[in-house]
């Protein structure tokens, strides 16, 4: 392959999934990672950052710059949940040693922006966290509607229950004043949700043989992902579901997913809908803008890529 | 001097706040947010003013174009199409900054000690400073504002325009732990321009004067189509006088914070002032709800000493 198929920022709170994404990142020649910026959501910011930074250097890549973005939701306090499914650590409370290297100078948002407005047209922003990031980055400068080439997020649930509440998949429910302000932004974005995260899982055989690869990579997923497969195993899943490789994925390859156009109102509601991410399918509210909501996916052959990638990428 | 930071949206007033500023305070800059005009009209006022006052020096910055969540709506019925409607302004010679209001604001915050933020209008460009660098909140001095009310408001029967014109960005701002004062309608409303206060703007003879009392005719003719009474209040100077001469203003502790829910009452600052009705003090008997003091609200200003200190500043140029 001569050119890569995306040029992207990566925003990301690690996190054991958006860990096993940033491998498949690094192993995809399709994608060239200008960055990754960092929000709170399965740890609190400096955790999320330190392991940001693991994961740069644990790929041999510490050219990546990793820069430092939002400590908390727009409009309250972050509420420390991700412990529950990531680990104090939020790497599954492996407790690896911490990353020598250091964050690039400035804050995510800003960085956002600036590279996002020097490059029109050229850049993708996958955000496989909360949207706080984003949300500040449109709204410090909203010439990057235009001068994004394509957004992709991991979050929300059009056809499925929540995780995080009821209604609610955790990344919009982390954040859903911010999820408001990037679903109705108007930019070319892409929504991957549970309804296809959920689909995607790998069983406990699939994880065994991943971890038998043994590279870095490999070894690194072999220590963080346990104790996020002992949650997933309480809440009934035989294996873990694909969260935050599936945005990746979609950036890979989009023919692996079924999609559908709509306006997507994110609730801000109080009373139980706060971060409810509700598709207007048949049009009924008027409004503006569509998202492409990924509906479907093939779960085999994206299983198998990612296998293949995590094995090939790393030799 | 004290060193300032006007974040504003030019407006008549906001004009009086940056003559006043610069005869008193160290003003390393000033950032522009969309609120009474758009982005673009602010912006250009904002380098009007400057080059009024033959201050070319002090930088201008371009800030938040939007809201945070809302749709915007500028208040053209008060401030005229331009956003500064009165004067024969001649098009501004001096340029905006490349650097964005928010990078200003958070840069400047991290490298300088004693810094003030003196946000005078919808507070979006601090909230995303602060959300984007929230050690900012520990840097500054302070943030002296104009906005909110401790009594009615005046975009709505509970919301006063600065604030409804953002409230989410108004919450994280009173949320923020940051040190306020807070010059409310409640406050400016007693400090009023009349016929008279246009007078002695006149009578001091200046350039700078006559260009202020083009602006002040403006102001109160759309205050008088407004209200029916021929007087307008000159809300964005008293959060500067504030920082100048404060034994002009009287302040109480409270808890503030803003209603970003209501369905009556978007963008009210809900002031906690039980204790002084009576509701037990604010030290003790505390209800479950009662929340520590935040902000101070400024309950009353010496009119007549405000306007003494305005018109002068205005005569020294």
């Amino acid at each position: 392959m001569s050119e890569p198929r995306h040029r992207i920022i990566y925003d990301t709170d690690p996190g054991v999934d958006d860990s096993m994404a940033f491998f498949l990142v690094h192993a995809s020649p399709e994608i060239e990672l200008l960055a990754l910026t960092t929000v709170f959501g399965n740890g609190g910011i400096e955790t999320t950052t330190a392991n940001a930074l693991r994961l740069v250097e644990t790929a041999g890549r510490p050219d990546i710059p990793v820069l430092r973005g939002a400590a908390n939701p727009l409009l309250h306090a972050y509420d420390g949940r991700g412990a529950m499914v990531h680990g104090s650590d939020g790497l599954g409370d492996s407790h690896m040693p911490p990353s020598s290297l250091l964050p690039a100078e400035g804050r995510a948002a800003h960085f956002i922006v600036e590279r996002i407005m020097a490059a029109p047209g050229e850049i993708t922003l996958v955000a496989v966290g909360p949207l706080t990031n984003l949300a500040l980055a449109v709204s410090l400068e909203p010439g990057i509607v235009d001068a994004v080439r394509e957004v992709i997020i991991m979050g929300g649930a059009a056809t499925v229950a929540g995780n995080a509440s009821p209604a609610a998949e955790a990344n919009i429910h982390n954040d859903a004043a911010a999820a408001r302000i990037v679903f109705e932004a108007g930019w070319p974005l892409t929504m991957v949700g549970l309804d296809v995260t959920q689909a995607t899982i790998m069983s406990s055989a699939y994880l065994d043989d991943l971890y038998a690869i043994g590279n870095p990579a490999t070894d690194f997923i072999a220590r963080i992902v346990p104790f996020y497969h002992r949650f997933h195993t309480r809440q009934g899943v035989d294996g873990i579901y694909v969260h935050d490789s599936s945005a990746i994925m979609y950036a890979i390859d989009p023919t692996l997913f079924e999609t559908r156009s709509a306006y997507v109102r994110v609730c801000l509601g109080h009373e139980g809908t706060r971060g409810q991410t509700i598709p207007d399918w048949r049009a009924q509210w008027q409004a503006e803008p569509a998202v492409n909501v990924c509906l479907g996916v093939d779960a085999e052959r994206f299983k198998a890529m990612y296998r293949e990638r995590l094995t090939n990428g790393f030799a | 001097m004290t060193k300032v930071i006007i974040d504003c949206d030019p407006g008549h007033d906001d004009a009086l706040a940056i003559l006043l500023a610069g005869q008193h305070l160290d003003i390393l800059g000033i950032t522009t947010v969309a609120g009474n005009q758009t982005s673009d009209k602010v912006t250009a006022n904002a380098l009007k003013i400057v080059e009024l006052m033959d201050r070319t020096d002090i930088p201008v910055f371009r800030g938040a174009q939007i809201p945070l969540l809302r749709k915007a709506i500028h208040a053209g019925h008060i401030h005229g199409d331009t956003g500064l409607d009165g004067p024969d302004f001649p098009a501004p010679v001096k340029e905006v900054e490349d650097r964005h209001a928010v990078d200003f604001i958070v840069q400047t915050l991290m490298a300088e000690d004693d810094v003030w933020l003196v946000p005078v209008g919808p507070l979006t460009n601090v909230a995303l400073a602060i959300r984007q660098c929230p050690e900012i909140v520990s840097r500054m001095a302070g943030i002296s504002l104009m906005g909110g009310s401790l009594t009615t408001g005046n975009s709505t029967a509970t919301a006063e325009f600065n604030i409804w014109f953002d409230a989410e960005a108004a919450r994280i701002v009173y949320d923020s732990g940051a040190p306020i004062k807070m010059c409310g309608l409640n406050l400016t409303q007693q400090a009023n321009a009349t016929d008279r206060e246009i007078e002695r703007i006149r009578n001091q003879g200046n350039r700078v004067g006559e260009v202020v009392v083009q602006l002040l005719e403006f102001y109160l003719d759309a205050g008088e189509r407004v209200t029916g009474v021929r007087k307008a209040a000159l809300h964005d100077p008293c959060a500067v006088a504030a920082l100048i001469q404060p034994d002009l203003l009287e302040f109480e502790a409270m808890h503030v914070s803003v209603e970003t829910r209501g369905e009556l009452t978007y963008g009210m600052t809900v002031c906690d002032y039980r204790h002084l009705r009576g509701f037990g003090s604010s030290q003790v008997d505390r209800g479950p709800l009662r929340q520590e003091a935040n902000v101070e609200v400024a309950m009353k200003i010496d009119a007549s000493g405000f306007l003494d200190l305005l018109i002068d500043a205005l005569g020294r140029y």
